[in-house]
């Protein structure tokens, strides 16, 4: 019965909905109304019963098993006898597992009343345990090589709500009061309800005064039972005393569907987003998935491994880490959605590559997110830091329904504070895909990284390489805005900062000094320069460079010495709005137009009146957009090599109009970009992995991780995947910091290649301009010392020359010392420290490295 | 003040920052800066063989030994923090045993003596360098002071003497003698208060007052003791303008005043600090640090004020801190300890970093050739950094490469310096061509002589082509007219009031070209003279403050005359203001082109050119309006004073106005936006 209500009441909602003219919401609208039905139509299969683990799956060496009383998954290693299970209800380090940690699931939704349109107040969750396990609502059907666990979430219990809170007195004799006893209404009027002056009766039970068991099933009795009460009068009652909207009784169900299936050595995972089912003014807005499967063992101490995050280049965090003050490691893949949050500074902490992963004593797990995860957060624990739980963690947590925060109610009196959020409408309804891989217990990053790129190649997103000779990056940066002034008069002005005549010098001078196979990468050469401008209208050449003639006699001249030009193109944003109308710019959650804040250092506060804003272009608009700069590319530009500094670097979203959430974002990015690598050499910086498929060059690929206080030590994970796949390129050396020497070495650790960038014009010209934090720019000062780099960086070139990385060590856990060695056997030492340091039987001076 | 009204309506752009690290340049306009300090390492409780560093309260440095205090333990480690040593009870002259309790200070002297406040049992607890009980000094009974004792930090100087930071004590520091004697208070705070301030204390009632509390002066934060004996002190809590003091013997604040650099006080806005500055320490160097508590960051300054780097910040990322409670230099490393991450915070200048220390370290060594190559590299990093410019020009002044140095100084915005460049330069240059300006002139005047001679004997046959005729138009109008406006000011004023003389168009066109002018001045101006970012013109401010006031009078005058029976309409008045504006503006623009050429001494002669085109307006503003109105000299006067008061009352509504306008646009706007999030 309790659950023809929760039918009712969708339907019932779904009809005002429309009626209201409900405005368009796509998934959600059809979702209740067809949707209610499909895990209640389906078939399953009862045959699963008992605590005792049974095989569900089987794959070479490695099992899958189920406890079908709690649903929790055994991952077993039959040779060594390891095994993960998918929640900790069953581990013995821990005497007493709270609901969490024996769940499989986390669900979050929102549980408060709708505030107009997608305005939502409270979030509450549901955990599997409480909420299916020991309601035994869980669900079986047997699939090829594994087993399709359907999750129904919620309960019947019955609580305040069942009741009105007034009812007039014909109606309460109408219903219950004529079917009572004496005695059962003295009972009633003892415990449950007073009859007031006007008459009504009033319910002396409600939200703070709780319902015991007893009681709730003797007045349930007196009302649905013995008396003729039903759900509809309630909800005629409610009518009446015009309730507020949490009055109205509903026991919220969510349906959740998982796979769990084995294959080709790995252990997948499932979740057909499209088939959650929930109530429409409870969307789901979140989703941990598996929050208790990577977890360490609890006595911390033993453990020699680490969790491996792509934070930057790639990170490692320590098992026996006792950082449980420093705050956990916790970031959206892909650097999440820019327009949610933009106004509130953030410390970088991109991570591009879809993985994570944990290396135990006894086992070495890799994961990939397949699908969703535009969508995913990763957090990683270590032992301390998640309340008392004492090991460590990682997490994946899963956007449903892409939500901003509007604001925090200051609380008052009794009642607390509220949370206000405001959610899209283009709810993620794909297929969430973890694919988990065994490595094995003598696995480490290194074969993480080796996994990832079997994995890439076999997804066709990579193939391999080779350069003719040891390739040298180098970007220009053309010219930029800077206020200039006529008789006092100040208008705006431009500065050329490397004029292609110049460029073309630089390039003389730098062949000359012996350096070859240059990737010449310039920077702020078209429409406007470095502060680019809309390409709305077509790409044409920056003004004061020289035209188009001195362009055409740099591109001869590089084509004779070899080298290729990237002009280098902002695709997915553009600074001011000149030429770029209200549907060309992305719209956020709050209406407004989309940008890319940049914060004031002192206070961190996003400058919103800033001279050149950034404005970030609409997916919608992408295609076209794209289109419009590769026809104009060719005729003006005449190269068939293109550089972009943030194509790929996130996913293009929007809010307004018809609205376009992660997921969607991800594949209309696909479609556009797809049309313009036709025919182009593309270069891009540090993008999503899913351009590597688009894109042979990268360049600002990170040699290090992100600098989080919480992490233990960085490795050149994404370089170990793209080594042999991809020409790749270190952010140039001389801009970040001022230690060139260090960051050249890291550069080589990572075998990639290393990168500078020069204007021509003296560096005070970039003062009072958007430019000025580009220290050491000036070719002038770099002249005489680029081309001792550039042999260095030769020498070591030729002697890993078509050889791949092999083995990767942090020598002893220090930071500093690390090791290298590649397929044709040599090894590399590398010492960061400022003194002079014996690694296996090698002395490496301070701050250098050997070639062995 | 009504170009204010302006541009509050218009709004100012601001520039946009990338990069973390940042400086002040000298217009106090925050700018980019490169990382001068990386987080090294972070030391944990467990490397120190603690449980818990949850109270760690100070950090001290001296010969190697890193000493830091918390609840129950002074730890004594070296350089590396390793061979840890700790002090935890010692035993009193009288038997009794005692233990470490919590230590709110440290000092500890060359000779490797540690001295520690206890502030809740009101002692100073002194330990010699074995790490043995020396002595314990008690209440000293400081003159004055009537709450309990409860010294909170200290510093002792090379004869002894200890200067104590005690809670709630109003007075400045306490200077104790030797033998831990009260001596005498030194550098007190005085009381600030603002005229706002007085003028409610001299309104509020009896009652008010007693509730508002006593006006007291802001209490020191902490101190440090510098190699030469001066105590650096901070003042926690923003507003303030000095917040740090470099105090004397005798308690001066001796802290180096810069004409164009902010005093030294984190980070500021308008001039005042919106820092907490908690703690403070010298390096041998004489470099000076501060720590804002409110944002985490640390502050550099040299021994002579000038802000060097800045680094940290409140953060979870390496290098940044969430509450930092302590810092002290450890040679050209920074020590921070910070209470919720529970660690010392290891920081080491970067190549940029580090050759600004080499910078100033060979300048305190007074040894500029050495300085001049450091400060070079420092610029070829970060082309911005102007006290590298200063040093670099300081040398330059030496080697006599005086236009170097000159450009130098003026990017370090040191104009007693520039101006002694100038002097060598223009001077050099007038060595050299002095004989070339004689010859010049000399020659000039002969051409003259003879074009006037030969006009004698053939006078010029007047032309009368188009040409011509403007030309003479131009000459009437721009020289003859306003000449004789300027010779005989009473006729020529006549003559605008009765035969309508004088073009209007030209009395507007100067007022307008007044701003363009003013304009030229803010933007040409030489930098002795000048005091202004010219690379930042805010026009409308410019040429609103220029020219507004003008009109203001304009509107006030006739308003005044037309009350008053003035006679002027405003047709004249317009063209008494542009006409007495006329030499103004020629004299503006000869003081902007000839204020690049003077000394700083000849600077007032440049600047008395300006004042002296205002005289002339006034001068002439007064004879015209006498004509205009016919007015006597005394009622001239008092319409005047009363124009004055209409300017005021002009100004006045037009700031109401603009002022409910921008609420009005303000609340639009803010009902778009709400509105919008609602959509």
């Amino acid at each position: 019965m309790r659950k023809r209500n929760v039918l009712l009441y969708s339907i019932m909602s779904v009809l005002c909905l429309t009626l209201l003219g409900g405005c368009g919401s796509s998934s959600s609208d059809s979702s209740s109304g067809e949707k209610e039905s499909y895990w209640e139509t389906q078939e399953f299969d009862t045959s699963f019963k008992g605590s005792d683990f049974v095989v569900v799956g089987e794959d070479g060496q490695m099992q899958l098993l189920l406890s079908p009383d709690t649903g929790t998954l055994r991952w077993l290693d039959t040779k060594t006898g390891a095994y993960q299970d998918s929640n900790m209800g069953m581990n013995e380090g821990i005497t007493n597992p709270s609901a969490r940690q024996r769940s499989d699931l986390i669900v979050n939704y929102f549980a408060g009343t709708v505030k107009q349109d997608k305005l939502y107040d409270v979030i509450s969750s549901y955990d599997t345990y409480t909420m299916c396990v020991e309601e035994e609502q869980l669900n079986y059907q047997k699939i090829d090589n594994g087993i399709r666990i359907v999750y129904v979430l919620g309960d019947d219990s019955i609580t305040y709500k069942n009741f009105p809170e007034y009812i007039s007195d014909e109606r309460m004799q109408e219903f219950v009061l004529q079917y009572l006893t004496d005695r059962e209404i003295s009972s009633l009027k003892q415990s449950f309800y007073t009859q007031m002056s006007d008459g009504r009766w009033f319910r002396k039970f409600g939200e703070n005064s709780t319902l015991g068991a007893m009681a709730a099933a003797q007045i349930y009795g007196f009302f649905y039972e013995t008396g003729t009460y039903t759900d509809e009068e309630l909800i005629a009652d409610l009518e009446t005393n015009e309730a507020e909207p949490d009055e109205y009784p509903g026991n919220l169900h969510i349906y959740v569907g998982v796979d769990y299936y084995l294959e080709n050595g790995s252990l997948v995972v499932k979740l057909d987003a499209s088939k959650l089912e929930t109530e429409e003014d409870h969307p789901i807005n979140k989703i941990e998935l598996l929050p208790y499967f990577m977890t360490s063992a609890t006595e911390q101490d033993a453990e020699e491994g680490y969790m491996f995050v792509p934070d930057g280049s790639g990170a490692l965090i320590y098992l026996d880490s006792t950082k449980s003050r420093e705050y956990r490691y916790s970031a959206p893949y892909f650097g999440g959605d820019k327009l949610v949050g933009a106004t509130t500074y953030t410390q970088a902490r991109e991570m591009m590559l879809p993985v994570f992963g944990m290396k135990t004593s006894n086992s070495t797990i890799f994961g990939v997110i397949e699908d969703g995860a535009e969508v995913a957060t990763l957090d990683a624990y270590v032992s301390g830091q998640d309340g008392t739980e004492n090991f460590c963690k990682m997490k994946l947590t899963f956007d449903i329904q892409t939500q901003q925060h509007l604001e925090t109610g200051a609380s008052s009196g009794s009642s607390g504070g509220f949370e206000l959020y405001r959610a899209s409408n283009d709810i993620y309804d794909d297929n969430i895909v973890v694919r988990y891989y065994w490595l094995g217990e003598d696995a480490d990053y290194v074969d993480m990284a080796n996994c990832y790129a079997d994995y890439l190649v076999s997804k066709g997103l990579a193939s391999e390489v080779s350069e003719q000779d040891a390739p040298f990056y180098v970007e220009l940066m053309g010219s930029t805005d800077k206020t200039q002034f006529f008789l006092g008069i100040p208008y705006d002005g431009k500065e050329a900062l490397t004029t292609f005549a110049q460029a073309e010098e630089i390039l003389r001078d730098l062949t000359e000094g012996g350096i070859n196979n240059i990737k010449l990468i310039y920077s702020g050469m078209v429409n406007g320069g470095m502060n680019q401008r809309s390409l709305a209208g077509g790409v044409k050449l920056a003004s004061g460079l020289g035209g188009s003639s001195a362009f055409k006699h740099l591109k001869n001249y590089a084509d004779s010495i070899g080298a290729q030009i990237f002009p280098r193109l902002q695709l997915q944003t553009a600074y001011t709005k000149k030429n770029l109308n209200n549907d060309a710019v992305a719209m956020d959650l709050l209406n407004q137009k989309a940008q890319i804040y940049s914060f004031d250092p002192v206070k961190r506060e996003a400058e919103d009146e800033a001279d050149f804003p950034l404005y970030i272009i609409s997916p919608h608009y992408l295609d076209k957009y794209l289109t419009k700069v590769k026809s104009s590319y060719n005729s003006k530009i005449g190269l068939n090599t293109m550089a972009s500094d943030d194509l790929y670097s996130f996913i293009p979203t929007n809010y307004k109009g018809k609205q376009v959430s992660s997921s969607t974002g991800e594949g209309m990015l696909g479609e556009a970009t797809a049309k313009l690598t036709e025919g182009l050499t593309l270069m891009l910086s540090n993008p999503i992995s899913d351009a590597y498929a688009y894109s042979n060059y990268l360049t600002d690929i990170p040699t290090e991780d992100n600098g989080m206080r919480i992490v233990d030590a960085s490795v050149p994970f994404i370089e170990m995947v793209l080594d042999g796949y991809k020409t790749y390129s270190s952010e140039s050396l001389n801009l970040e910091s001022t230690d060139v020497y260090v960051n050249f070495m890291r550069v080589m650790e990572g075998n990639g290649v290393p990168k500078f960038t020069f204007i021509y014009a003296d560096s005070s010209s970039l003062s009072q301009t958007e430019q000025e934090d580009n220290f050491a720019v000036d070719y002038s000062y770099w002249k005489d010392k680029i081309g001792t780099y550039y042999a260095e960086y030769k020498a070591f070139y030729q002697a890993v020359e078509g050889a791949k990385i092999v083995e990767h060590e942090l020598y002893q856990r220090n930071e500093n010392l690390r090791v290298v060695t590649y397929s044709n056997g040599v090894k590399v030492y590398f010492n960061y420290s400022d003194l002079d340091e014996t690694i296996d039987g090698v002395t490496v001076p301070a701050f250098s490295y050997i070639i062995q | 003040m009504l170009a204010l009204v302006i541009c509050a309506i218009l709004g100012f752009g601001t520039v946009s920052y990338a990069a973390e690290s940042y400086t002040y340049d000298i217009w106090g306009k925050v700018v980019a800066a490169p990382d001068a300090y990386e987080l090294e390492e972070t030391i944990y409780a467990r490397d120190l063989g603690l449980e818990s560093m949850s109270s760690v309260s100070g950090i001290f440095y001296r010969n190697d030994k890193v000493y830091l205090t918390l609840n129950g333990y002074i730890v004594i480690a070296d350089r590396e923090f390793e061979n840890v040593e700790y002090i935890t009870e010692y035993t009193r002259e009288d038997g009794t045993k005692s233990t470490i309790n919590a230590p709110t200070g440290i000092y500890v002297t060359e000779d490797g003596h540690i001295y520690i406040c206890e502030s809740n049992q009101g002692e100073i607890i002194e330990f010699d360098e074995n790490y043995k009980y020396v002595r314990a000094l008690g209440d000293p009974h400081p003159t004055g002071l009537t709450v309990a004792y409860r010294p909170q930090r200290l510093v002792v100087d090379d004869v002894g003497r200890i200067y104590v930071l005690i809670m709630n004590c109003y007075e400045g520091f306490a200077e104790l003698d030797p033998e831990g004697n009260f001596n005498r208070y030194v550098g007190a705070t005085e009381v600030t208060y603002s005229m706002w301030e007085l003028f409610w204390r001299s309104v509020a009632s009896e009652a008010q007052r007693e509730a508002s509390g006593l006006w007291l002066p802001t209490t020191y934060s902490d101190l440090a003791l510098d190699k030469d004996g001066f105590i650096y002190a901070s003042i926690s809590g923003g507003g303030q303008s000095e917040p740090i003091r470099k105090l004397n013997s005798a308690g001066e604040n001796v802290m180096a005043e810069n004409d164009f650099i902010e005093y030294p006080m984190g980070d500021y806005e308008a001039g005042a600090s919106i820092s907490s500055l908690s703690r403070i320490a010298v390096a041998d160097d004489g470099r000076f640090a501060v720590l804002d508590a409110n944002r985490s960051r640390i502050f550099v300054y040299s021994s002579d004020g000038y802000l060097m780097y800045e680094l940290a910040g409140s953060g979870d990322a390496e290098g940044l801190l969430r509450s930092p409670i302590g810092l002290c230099f450890m040679d050209d490393k920074i020590l921070v300890i910070d209470v919720v991450y529970q660690s010392v915070e290891v920081f080491a200048p970067t190549t940029y970093g580090s050759l600004i220390n080499s910078g100033l370290e060979a300048q305190s060594r007074y040894d500029y050739e050495t300085a001049a190559s450091y400060w070079q590299q420092v610029l070829d990093i970060n082309s911005s950094f102007y006290y590298a410019n200063l040093g670099l020009g300081k040398y330059q002044m030496r080697t006599g490469e005086y236009e170097e140095a000159m450009d130098n100084f003026y990017k370090g915005a040191d104009r007693s310096y520039y101006s002694n460049a100038y002097d060598r330069v223009s001077g050099a240059w007038m060595d050299q061509n002095f004989g070339r300006i004689l010859g010049i002139i000399v020659a000039l005047l002969v051409l003259f002589i003879a074009w006037k001679i030969y006009r004698r004997f053939r006078p010029a046959k007047p032309k009368d082509t188009k040409l011509s005729r403007l030309w003479e138009k131009f000459k009437f109008n721009f020289f003859k007219w306003p000449g004789y406006v300027l010779s005989s000011p009473f006729k020529a004023f006549d003559d605008v009031k009765y035969l309508d003389d004088g073009s209007l168009a030209f009395s507007i066109g100067v007022i307008v070209a007044f701003g363009w002018i003013s304009l030229i001045k803010y933007r040409y101006t030489g930098f002795l003279v000048s005091f202004v970012d010219v690379n930042y013109v805010n026009v409308p401010l410019i040429v609103g403050s220029a020219v507004l006031p003008y009109v203001a009078f304009i509107i006030g005058n006739w308003a005044v005359g037309v009350l008053l029976s003035g006679k002027g309409k405003m047709v004249h008045i317009t063209k008494v203001v542009g006409y007495s504006l006329y030499p103004a503006c020629w004299l503006y623009l000869a003081g902007t082109i000839l204020s690049n050429f003077v000394t700083e001494d000849e600077a007032a002669l440049i600047n008395a050119l300006f004042v002296f085109g205002m005289v002339l307006f006034f001068f002439y503003m007064f004879i015209g309006t006498i004509m205009v109105h016919q007015y006597t000299f005394t009622k001239n006067v008092a319409t005047l004073l009363l124009s004055v008061v209409a300017i005021l009352i002009i100004c006045f509504v037009a700031m109401l106005f603009a002022t409910l306008l921008a609420q009005f646009v303000n609340d639009i706007m803010e009902i778009v936006r709400e509105a919008n999030a609602l959509l």
